[in-house]
């Protein structure tokens, strides 16, 4: 066991550090010189003075992604060019919301999905299992900006019953702060439903075909023994889905995001592409980047301790 | 590390409280109606800028960010009357009381300010203060010295040379050369406290969200790129501007559609610029729709360094007449009103210029067939835009209308659009920055109340960048001598006629593309009460209530 | 992944199953129908794309002469979604084409040489495989800046390594075959094995899974351009229709659906028929 973890460990490493390094490369895959994008067009000469030295562009490639590094990792990600801000300041800020929408929306994705995945498995082949499997395909092929479009005109301007958009302003948990989450939470969970219903109907269909399944059913057991061994067999996968599917959402909710005004990390992401604030594009980058290695290797370690089959292969 | 820390202080400020549990019971007790949260006397406001101006004072995001937090927050020396909506807008005493240039010595301007006025903080106001607030802007080596808000306040004051203490309550200014203009300039540099920024460490950063002004708002909340909370002033010095109302909420959304949305919804109260597809169906959902025109003009900003092609007068009148202005028109719901100058022709500055700006695409074309362009053989030229911005009304929909336009008499228009703030910083630093990158034309709405704002800054040769705001290093002497004639000329109608001449040579040289004039559109629920539009880019929020 | 080998007859009978599945067919229509309206889109479309009257805008779906209506600059909103479809497809599938060309290709390669050259690439596709799609596409996009080339570039890095990884799995397992070695025993060089032996069996799962990878494409390259990062007014382009049109939707809530209507469809369609695909593979 400890074995297995040291060695994802070793492999998770050397990927935080290439992603890191990719991250790095952005100034220089903008157009233009990397002084002109991590600057404002009208900074002052010290100002590009104290950049060039303290980027250290004057050095060689390898030597300014030392310093790059080194800064970013006692948290300097460099200064926005729009606001002037820290970039870590502007993530600290936004990053709290993603998560809270992203976590919403995966357990909506979860529960939905693998509740509609078991009825699915389990009427597999029948009519009902067809029209689930069509909700599914639906949930991961439309256009999820459009359908909060969609959600925003009937929800929040025809019935009036939710925030448009915005975070609002509440510090507590209340109604009120929860109103806000609602539809950008449902509008980011329609690809989750869809993906983990699909996994776990397939999960399902297969593991009621099995022969341990029927020996149980031999043995006299009861159906809900049976449902017991299927949740056993089937949670380590559809947690793993969901794991990943978080961070997906964490990083991929650029466009639901710049939908509903919500002050996440994916509005700071739409702020920074139309501002060409590349500082604080790479700043946001990096760290979703990061969150989603961390993540994965999260659900990496976590799999065997559900399913300790995994270690052993 | 600072993500780190403010992702655990969101899991402990979460954490589950007996307060927490009370105020689910009062929502619940409410009925969980949405909205029933804000307290009455309370006016949410939808801006389209992006983020939060910064409540430095000199701030940030253009006119807009002026409006919202400038003279809100802060006030400047002199003010503008905003109380009606009839009358042309004046100058009016602010925090000076009295000015006037010294006859012997036309360098030379007193200001008299007014006694017993007090920050947010409680610190005095006096021409400390005032010397103080002019160092941060212009002395770089002064301890106060911002370069955030010398970037947005230097280019508004370029005749400023030193302002001095005489005493207590009055301020001497020198200007570098004699400037009847002054006062106009003086409008656009507002008080922030200087006790208050000593107090917290001598950091604009801390500054932001502990912001002190004298203006009749006083900054409770600053949350960037989400909201800022301003209550009202009870101390106030001019007891008739105390705001009526408790608060006002201002939200930063730049698109549109989420603005018709958030107010759709009753989410705000009051939107800035409703897009023209919204305006006639939220007047059928019972909004109200409240516009007047202001001395704004909205035009391309042509560059003119070497090889643009905008150095040949042939190819800037084509494109005047190039531009169906009654279409875009329809294309504004009506929100606008059509430009043949930088000022509107009912305005005294606009003379009799003898190139009439027109829409006559044929002229237009044969200005072109001279110029060696054609449908078939079209000038190619870059422009930049802005998605959005204040004063910039609906620049996408009215530039592609423009780019429809161009294309029939031989320009072939690319865009490369920027943000609003990068759009200004460019136009700060000038068609030869290389951020302009191949452009010929900026497209940045211009406020024109005054013969400077208007027409002075953008065409002076003296004002290029870094100096001022000619960004496109335009240059004549025989404009240049019109100028220097208005800013020596203190009578007001010899001064006036000054200005049509320099007018009227603004238009018959065809020196920028001339487009709209914008109407202020703003759309607001039927309980916003006792709003008065007046002709002018800010506005009074003080008589505003709430019903 | 099957592991047998396929011949021809095995493909026929796959396409035999999946011409016998109504909705796959109903896909495959709809999405050839949109294709050619793309592909004519000068011969069919009654209007220009760029041309229209402002006085004639935003009239709805129905209106005579405007079968679709026309959108916001008053251009023929059917002429608009005829060109924009090529725009949107173009967008959506060369990224596919291109990934399957260089990840299909390295791939194989990594899996048919092993060692070193295949640590080396499978390393540098787990790099990139640790970012997530949408995101890297952005960084990428968002660093280039705006315009139709770079999304086609940012999306083709995005596509290639869960091609590649497909297409290696498949080659390794192909490679220790039996068949494999009694060719390498008859004397045939390494280029002949992998374009004769590995190549006939490993093109099949890696074209389903890129099918299946259509989808996807269409919607980031639409969203790419919804966020300002794909294409440039006056281009017309599904994603950046609907962004344009989304003011509309309180006046004209039909016309300013309908470009969002079908990039729905089409990524519904690709969806479908990738999996009308895969289980068409299912045939023993």
């Amino acid at each position: 066991m400890l074995s297995y973890f040291l060695k994802r460990l070793a492999f998770a490493l050397p990927i935080a550090l290439a992603v890191s390094a990719l991250c790095f490369s952005l100034v220089y895959l903008a157009p233009g010189d990397p002084l002109s994008a991590v600057l404002p067009s009208d900074a002052s000469q010290e100002m590009i003075e104290k950049v060039k030295v303290s980027y250290g562009l004057d050095k060689p490639i390898a030597v300014q992604y030392a310093i790059w590094l080194s800064r970013a990792l006692q948290g300097d990600l460099g200064q926005s060019i729009s606001t002037g801000r820290a970039v870590a300041s502007e993530i600290g800020a936004a990053i709290g919301n993603s998560l809270v929408l992203a976590l919403l929306a995966s357990s909506i994705g979860f529960t939905l999905g693998a509740a509609l995945g078991v009825i699915g498995g389990y009427t597999h082949g029948s009519k009902l299992d067809r029209l689930l499997s069509a909700i599914a395909i639906s949930g991961v092929s439309i256009p999820h900006y459009w359908l909060g479009i969609v959600l925003v005109a009937i929800f929040s301007v025809k019935l009036n019953m939710l925030p448009a958009m915005g975070a609002g302003s509440s510090d507590l948990w209340n109604w009120d702060r929860f109103s806000y989450m609602i539809l950008p939470a449902i509008t980011l969970a329609a690809i989750p439903t869809g993906i983990v219903m699909r996994s776990v109907r397939a999960l399902v269909a297969d593991t009621l075909n099995r022969e341990f399944v029927n020996g149980l059913v031999a043995k006299g057991m009861g159906r809900r023994t049976v449902f017991r061994h299927l949740v056993k067999n089937i949670a380590p996968t559809a947690l793993a889905v969901i794991g990943v599917q978080l961070g997906y959402l964490m990083a991929g909710s650029i466009l639901v995001e710049t939908v509903f005004s919500w002050p996440g990390t994916g509005l700071l992401l739409n702020n920074a592409i139309q501002q060409r604030d590349i500082p604080l594009l790479q700043g946001t980058i990096l760290v979703l980047a990061m969150f989603f290695v961390l993540l994965n290797l999260l659900v990496d370690m976590l799999q065997p301790l559900f399913d300790p089959r995994i270690s052993r292969s | 590390m600072h993500i780190a820390s403010s992702i655990t202080s969101l899991f402990r400020q979460r954490a589950f409280t007996p307060r927490l549990l009370r105020s689910v019971a009062l929502a619940a007790a409410l009925g969980c109606a949405m909205g029933a949260a804000h307290a009455a006397g309370t006016l949410r406001v939808a801006m389209t800028t992006s983020d939060i101006p910064l409540p430095n004072g000199q701030t940030d995001q253009g006119s807009e960010g002026m409006r919202f937090m400038g003279y809100t927050v802060f006030e400047a020396l002199i003010g503008f009357d905003l109380s009606s909506s009839t009358k042309p807008v004046t100058l009016i005493p602010a925090l000076a009381t009295e000015w006037a240039v010294d006859p012997k010595d036309k360098l030379r301007w007193v200001f008299k300010l007014r006694p017993g006025v007090k920050f947010h903080d409680g610190s005095a106001f006096n021409a400390q203060a005032v010397v103080w607030n002019y160092e941060k802007i212009l002395n770089d080596k002064a301890e106060q010295y911002d370069p955030k808000q010398a970037a947005q306040g230097r280019g508004r004051i370029p005749t400023v040379k030193s302002v001095k203490a005489i005493d207590d309550l009055t301020v001497e200014f020198t200007t570098t050369e004699v400037d009847a203009l002054l006062p106009y300039k003086i409008l656009w540099i507002v008080m922030s406290s200087p006790a208050q920024w000593n107090a917290v460490g001598k950091s604009w950063d801390v500054f932001l969200p502990k912001a002190s002004g004298t203006g009749p708002w006083k900054l409770q909340t600053y949350t960037p790129r989400e909201r800022a909370v301003l209550v009202k002033n009870t101390g106030y010095w001019d007891a008739k501007r105390v705001p009526k109302l408790d608060s006002m909420v201002l939200l930063p959304v730049p698109d549109a559609s989420a603005r018709v949305a958030a107010l759709r919804s009753g989410q705000v109260d009051w939107i800035e610029t409703p897009p023209p597809d919204g305006i006639e169906s939220l007047k059928g959902a019972g909004f109200n729709i409240v516009s007047n025109v202001y001395p704004h003009v909205w035009p391309w900003h042509l560059s003119r360094v070497e090889g643009s092609p905008w150095n040949d007068i042939r190819i800037r009148k084509a494109a005047n007449l190039a531009i169906d202005r009654e279409g875009m028109k329809a294309l504004l719901g009506g929100m606008m009103s059509p430009a043949k100058g930088m000022v509107p022709t009912a305005s005294a500055w606009f003379g009799k210029p003898s190139f009439d700006v027109k829409y006559d695409p044929a002229a237009a074309r044969a200005l072109m067939a001279q110029a060696g362009y054609s449908k078939e053989k079209p000038l190619k030229i870059k422009s930049i835009i802005s998605p959005n911005g204040g004063g910039q009304m609906q620049p996408m929909l009215m530039n592609e209308l423009i780019q429809q336009n161009l294309a029939e008499i031989g320009i072939q228009v690319e865009f490369d659009v920027r943000d609003w703030n990068a759009l200004l910083a460019n136009w700060r630093a000038g068609a030869k920055d290389p951020g302009t990158k191949g452009a010929t034309t900026t497209n940045s709405s211009y406020f024109s109340q005054d013969p400077f704002t208007a027409l002075i800054r953008h065409v002076d040769s003296g004002l290029m960048p870094p100096k001022g705001t000619n960004w496109g290093y335009y240059s004549d002497p025989e404009m240049d001598k019109i100028f220097d004639a208005i800013r020596t000329e203190f009578n007001p109608e010899a001064q006036t006629a000054l200005v049509a001449k320099a007018h009227e040579k603004f238009v018959n040289d065809a020196l920028f593309l001339f487009v709209a004039h914008d109407v202020a559109p703003r759309a607001m629920t039927k309980k916003v009460k006792g709003f008065v539009p007046p002709h002018n880019w800010y506005v009074d929020f003080s008589p505003i209530t709430m019903e | 992944m099957t592991t047998t080998i396929q011949t021809q007859g095995y493909w026929s009978r796959v396409l035999l199953k999946l011409a016998r599945d109504p909705l796959s067919m109903i896909c495959l229509a709809i999405l050839v129908l949109i294709l050619l309206g793309a592909i004519f889109a000068p011969w069919l479309a009654p209007g220009d794309p760029s041309v229209g009257s402002v006085l004639k805008r935003l009239k709805p779906v129905g209106t005579e002469g405007h079968l679709l209506g026309t959108d916001e600059l008053g251009r023929d909103m059917l002429t608009r979604l005829l060109y924009g479809g090529r725009t949107t497809l173009l967008m959506g599938t060369v990224p596919v084409g291109l990934a399957l060309l260089i990840g299909g290709s390295l791939g194989m390669l990594a899996g048919f040489s092993g060692g070193r050259i295949n640590a080396l690439i499978m390393r540098i596709t787990d790099v990139l495989f640790a970012f997530p799609s949408v995101l890297l596409a952005v960084a990428i996009a968002g660093a280039l800046g705006a315009g139709l080339a770079n999304t086609l570039l940012a999306l083709t890095i995005v596509l290639v390594p869960p091609i590649l990884r497909v297409a290696e799995s498949a080659t390794t397992q192909v490679r220790s075959l039996d068949f494999i070695e009694a060719a390498r025993a008859s004397g045939a060089d390494d280029f002949t094995i992998l374009r004769v032996h590995v190549l006939s069996n490993v093109i099949g799962p890696v074209l389903v899974y890129a099918t299946s990878l259509l989808s996807v494409s269409i919607i980031m390259a639409a969203g790419l351009s919804f966020i300002g990062l794909g294409a440039k007014p006056p281009i017309p382009e599904w994603g950046l229709m609907l962004n344009t049109l989304r003011n509309a939707i309180y006046s004209q809530p039909l016309l300013a659906a309908l470009p969002g209507m079908l990039i729905f469809a089409v990524s519904l369609c690709f969806n479908l028929l990738a999996d009308g695909l895969r289980s068409a593979m299912e045939v023993k």
